[in-house]
């Protein structure tokens, strides 16, 4: 009768001390299911901008949805002939690319946009090559129904992902119902895409003190990360749109979003235009990371240059002039350009090959080979 | 029955305790702080993409313009700070599908206050160190670590009369180019136990043109991380950037 009295007032002290905001436990005694779903622990190097505050809250990230998301990123049911999965053109080789200048679908026709690299996405804050998603569960949800992707309807996947045993007990853990929808779908398939963080290549190592750059190394990292005065000093004018040790565009907004000379007006793609309808952002696309960009030939919105030095040469040699051109390229010159004359970034051979080799700094071994970020299938 | 009701006495102590123990103490409250920021050009709200004019008559355009706050301090009649945030830092922005304009304080010391201190920039320590990455301060931000943080930037166009139109490219950083800012409370600087207060603070654009020297865009069209010219704005700026 005490015990039981003891037992009692124990109870009532603990749920008078909870704190708001745990993360609620499945309320069944199924052992494996209480043990099996906890906060994900993202570990993210010091000297990375702030995250916590950029993840959506109705879309905490739990163990459960991480685990769930990589089996439907890998998950060619998802396609109208169960031939290709996210995977199919986000390969984790390739550092979440396909190789490809512009994608196909599963119809065999072909795309007209490059496969984006996924990786430190907990920093973008709009997505695809002209921004038009504002958040990664937005973005999951469009290449699925695509015609010319993976062709198949958002109501057919949740019927073909509810019907595979494997996933109603996944979806259970993840989210509390084994009701399959598109939302829960495009949730966990958002909650796995912000674990794929890449932060252990040469230039972290560089960044914490674990190893020295080659000489060439160093010039092209000052080059990089500076925008040449003319006459006066020398730079690549790279980490202006490059910015930062993520090396992509700054999350706020559109200020992500630059034309950067591939085009003149006739020839341009309307890229940020499409979405905000402002004439002054014609021609913009989205300035992603550079991290294993020796891993995600080939470049540019529509993969038109193969090397990595032919896109030093664009930067150096053949910027297009147009109305949107970005004010940083045409501030960016390393000799005084006359009037009327084009836009010479002015790099020497040795100025662009060192850039070239800071580029190469940038790739991480550990991501690409990750296997919490591998396929959870046997082949 | 003598045992078992001292055994409940003690018990329901225990609950209470704990109980009590599980809310806030009510000790005098902490008074918190709303900052509302607005960009001005020339006394009215900024208009992004718009055409302005400068001390000299000459054209131009502002596209994005954000700049760093750090180290709120509150200070009393006697000039003592009794309230400072040293680790905060706080982007201050008004750009292509952003605004960042509000700056939260809480756990401020109920009291009056004299003056508002605020630092357009990061301090030296923080402005060299990669690791020290605190509260709102972003490398993508800054240039290298030799150089450190833009404290304020400013990007548009200048509309001036020849062939082409220039950036207009203001990147204002270096420790030399720090300027902290104070602003006069008196009258208005009670803060009572548990309240709250807002408080609106300009930042006015144009003092970035003129002040020590009326600057021209055909000389001051680009300006990033050279001690001279970023000297000349800053200075500028520092006479007038934040007011009531």
């Amino acid at each position: 009768m005490r015990k039981n009295f003891l037992l009692f007032i124990c109870s009532l002290l603990l749920v008078a001390c909870q704190k708001p905001g745990d993360v609620p436990l499945p309320k069944e005694k199924d052992s494996s299911a209480v043990a099996s779903n906890k906060p994900y622990e993202f570990d993210i190097p010091v000297y990375f901008p702030e995250y916590e505050a950029r993840i959506p809250s109705d879309n905490p990230t739990t163990t459960a949805g991480v685990e769930l998301g990589r089996m439907l990123f890998y998950e060619k049911k998802l396609s109208g002939d169960n031939s290709m999965a996210c995977a199919t053109c986000h390969q984790q080789s390739k550092a979440f690319t396909d190789g490809k200048a512009v994608s196909v679908g599963i119809d065999g026709i072909v795309g007209t946009k490059s496969a984006m690299s996924i990786e430190n996405m907990l920093w973008s804050n709009r997505f695809f090559w002209d921004g038009r998603a504002a958040s990664l569960e937005e973005q999951a949800k469009e290449p699925i129904p695509n015609p010319i992707e993976m062709h198949q309807s958002l109501d057919k996947s949740v019927e073909k992902i509810a019907a595979d045993t494997l996933y109603p007990e996944k979806f259970k853990t993840a989210f509390g119902t084994a009701e399959v929808t598109s939302d829960r779908i495009a949730k966990a398939i958002a909650q796995f895409e912000r674990t794929l963080i890449s932060k252990d290549s040469k230039y972290d190592q560089y960044l914490r003190g674990e190893y020295q750059p080659t000489n060439q190394e160093m010039e092209g990292m000052n080059l990089f990360l500076t925008h040449p005065i003319a006459g006066q000093t020398r730079g690549g004018n790279c980490g202006d749109c490059h910015s930062g040790v993520l090396t992509s565009g700054l999350p706020d907004g559109f200020v992500a979003f630059h034309n950067n000379g591939l085009d003149s007006l006739e020839d341009m793609d309307p890229g940020l235009y499409t979405i905000t309808k402002d004439s002054a952002d014609f021609g913009k696309f989205k300035a992603p990371s550079l991290r294993n960009i020796a891993l995600t030939a080939p470049y540019m919105h529509d993969g038109r240059f193969n090397t990595l030095e032919e896109v030093l040469d664009h930067y150096n040699d053949h910027i297009h002039m147009s109305k949107t051109l970005d004010g940083f390229i045409i501030d960016g010159v390393n000799e005084p350009i006359p009037e009327g004359q084009p836009i010479k970034l002015g790099l020497t051979d040795d100025e662009k090959a060192a850039i070239i080799a800071f580029l190469k700094m940038l790739t991480d071994e550990k991501f690409v080979t990750n296997p919490d970020y591998s396929s959870p299938f046997k082949k | 029955m003598k045992y078992i009701s001292k055994f409940s006495i003690g018990v329901f102590a225990l609950l209470f305790l704990v109980l009590a123990g599980c809310q806030d103490e009510k000790n005098e409250s902490p008074a918190a702080v709303k900052m509302d920021f607005s960009f001005l050009m020339n006394g009215k709200p900024l208009a992004l993409k718009t055409a302005y004019q400068n001390a000299k008559g000459e054209k131009f355009t502002v596209s994005d313009a954000w700049l760093y706050i750090s180290d709120i301090t509150l200070k009393d009649a006697t000039g003592k700070a009794v309230y400072e945030d040293k680790s905060g830092y706080y982007v201050i922005q008004k750009g292509p599908g952003v605004e960042k304009l509000n700056i939260e304080m809480d756990s401020i010391p109920a009291g009056t206050y004299s003056s508002l201190e605020m630092t357009v920039g990061v301090d030296s320590v923080h402005n060299h160190d990669i690791t020290l990455v605190e509260s709102g301060l972003d490398p993508g931000r800054a240039w290298t670590w030799n150089t450190g943080y833009k404290f304020l930037s400013l990007e548009g166009t200048c509309l001036l009369n020849t062939p082409d139109e220039r950036p207009l490219i203001y990147h204002i950083g270096l420790d030399q180019n720090l300027k902290t800012f104070s602003l006069d409370l008196t009258g208005n600087g009670k803060l009572v136990p548990g309240g709250s207060a807002n408080w609106n603070v300009k930042v006015n654009l144009e003092s970035i043109f003129s002040g020590k020297e009326t600057l021209s865009f055909y000389n001051y069209n680009s300006v990033k991380a050279d001690p001279v010219s970023s000297g000349v704005i800053a200075d500028n700026y520092a006479n007038g950037l934040l007011s009531w």
